[in-house]
């Protein structure tokens, strides 16, 4: 079973050549602790005039490292297309950059995890925290300890745009796509809760999610969350290229947040969470995060709900 | 336990469509590799020339290149003609695996033709059989159980090959785990457990068929 595994892993980090990033952040680490001065990308100094956000509970005292999958990642971590060897960009990476800014002192450091296996990095302590995407669901509640969210979600419907049978209509409810084939990946909150239906056939990908099956009349429709199909369909971000063939339907449906995940059996876990809210709590109210929102279209009036301002 | 109950159909499932997948393909690469270890041997250029070509670039290239390329490549081109239906998980993914596998069978095939012993040919023809009895009523005949254990050893990794379905979207065994592996991290032992498992039931009795098999063969000859 391992070999497939490790051979699959291995062929997709070769594709990337990004598999050495996870050393190098260790190693970066290192070399910081042992006061070597090394240039990362992010890390804005805190405000002056107002006291840092508590750092205690840091795996490494001047890095934050959070656990994340650039590979497909888009809009939340990824590389942009455009500038292949620049830093990592997407909205969590922004999100990243302001907490560790209002540390001092504090740098961010996106590891890169397999989304699949951000769990067990997480349990194996290898990092402080995860932030991609992740819900609070009631397995991972077993686990791990979350965060005040940081963003509102919601399901979004793609279909094509010439398909007659969606026309003028919209979707509420999973139910509507019973006897149709959706896709969505592996893992997404989409495929749970169209699992929960025998009768929608779900075809979920794992890593990266062809929208071109859907043009090419393979699925009847997509179901994920808005943010994917923000920057792959209508095109929002850097090096996005819309997909002119296909529309969201409607208006995404059961709205669901993000949270920041650590590991609960970590003591040092305790001592960082409460930073970390202190911190997101400041950026709900300064506007930093409508900000960052905001630039990639993701603002929207569901954000008010969890005090995004 | 209780885990392990409910993923159970899940995995049943999940193992019914990798025997499909590899039953439909490894049949196709043994077809498909036979014509091409004849072409190979034969000594015809316009015959062996492209029979060589097709086995070395499929040798030398990652099975996940030839699967994306059979995916989106091929679907690409046949999306122009309003085609891209066809080229499904299904379908791409047994092209695929047929395809790769052929190109080994070949070898296998031929090593099998060429192990045995030329002595057996030399009094065949003296005998005044033309090459093509020689080759269907003595060579080939007496290849076969020589050529079962490595075939039996391709099947056993195509089994575990067949887990690069899952890139597109095919379901099979390693897409059933790696989504129980995606819900359930909290609990892992029990789906690991379970993988283990139902890969050594795959497995093992396809090895322990291939054997007796050829023990009968050996025994008929």
């Amino acid at each position: 079973m391992s070999y497939e595994m490790n051979r699959r892993t291995l062929l997709k980090r070769a594709g990337q050549a990004g598999g050495l990033l996870t050393v190098a952040g260790g190693l970066e680490a290192l070399l910081a602790a042992c006061g070597g001065n090394v240039s990362t990308a992010g890390g804005v100094a805190a405000t002056p005039g107002t006291t840092p956000v508590s750092n205690a509970g840091l795996k490494s005292p001047n890095f934050l490292q959070w656990g994340s999958d650039y590979v497909s990642g888009a809009p939340y971590v990824f590389q942009d297309p455009a500038n292949p060897n620049g830093p990592l960009v997407g909205f969590e990476v922004e999100i990243a950059t302001a907490i560790a800014g209002l540390m001092g002192g504090v740098k961010q450091k996106q590891v890169e995890v397999t989304y699949g296996n951000l769990e067990q990095a997480l349990q194996a302590n290898q990092i402080d925290m995860v932030m991609n995407g992740w819900e609070k669901t009631e397995d991972r509640q077993k686990t791990e300890l979350f965060s005040d969210p940081y963003y509102r979600y919601g399901q979004q419907v793609i279909v094509r745009k010439d398909d007659a049978r969606f026309t003028g209509k919209s979707i509420t409810d999973v139910k509507q796509m019973e006897g149709l084939t959706v896709g969505t990946g592996a893992g997404y909150r989409a495929e749970t809760l169209m699992k929960a239906d025998p009768k929608i056939n779900v075809k979920s990908y794992d890593g990266n999610i062809a929208f071109s099956d859907l043009v090419q009349k393979k699925l009847d429709a997509f179901f994920l969350d808005l943010p994917i199909a923000a920057y792959y369909i209508t095109g929002t971000g850097p090096g996005a290229t819309p997909i002119p063939e296909l529309i969201l339907l409607g208006k995404p449906i059961y709205p669901d947040d993000y949270f920041i995940g650590f590991n609960m059996k970590n003591p040092d876990a305790a001592k960082l969470l409460p930073g970390i809210n202190d911190a997101l709590a400041r950026l709900k109210k300064d506007g930093t995060l409508k900000k960052i929102y905001t630039k990639w279209q993701l603002m929207n009036d569901q954000q008010a709900e969890i005090g995004v301002m | 336990m209780n885990l392990i109950i409910q993923a159970l159909p899940d995995f049943l499932d999940g193992i019914k469509n990798t025997i499909i997948y590899c039953v439909i393909s490894f049949a196709l690469a043994l077809l498909l590799g036979f014509a091409l270890a004849l072409m190979s041997n034969s000594r015809i250029l316009w015959l062996n020339g492209p029979a060589r070509i097709f086995i070395e670039v499929i040798r030398s290239t990652p099975m996940i290149a030839q699967i994306f390329l059979i995916y989106y490549g091929l679907s690409a081109a046949l999306a122009i003609y309003g085609l891209a239906s066809y080229d499904n998980a299904w379908t791409a993914g047994i092209a695929t695996l047929a395809l790769n596998y052929s190109a080994y069978e070949a070898e296998v095939f031929r090593a099998g033709f060429a192990s045995v012993s030329k002595g057996q040919t030399e009094a065949s023809l003296s005998l005044g059989l033309n090459e093509q009895q020689n080759f269907f009523r003595i060579v080939f005949p007496q290849a076969i159980p020589l050529m079962i254990p490595p075939f039996a050893n391709d099947l056993i990794y195509m089994l575990k090959d067949s887990a690069i379905i899952s890139v597109i979207g095919g379901v099979e065994l390693t897409s059933k785990i790696e989504s129980y592996r995606n819900h359930n991290g909290s609990n892992l032992l029990p789906i690991y457990f379970l993988a283990i498992v139902s890969y050594l039931l795959l497995s093992l009795p396809t090895s322990y068929f291939a054997r007796s098999f050829e023990r009968r063969l050996r025994a008929a000859l």
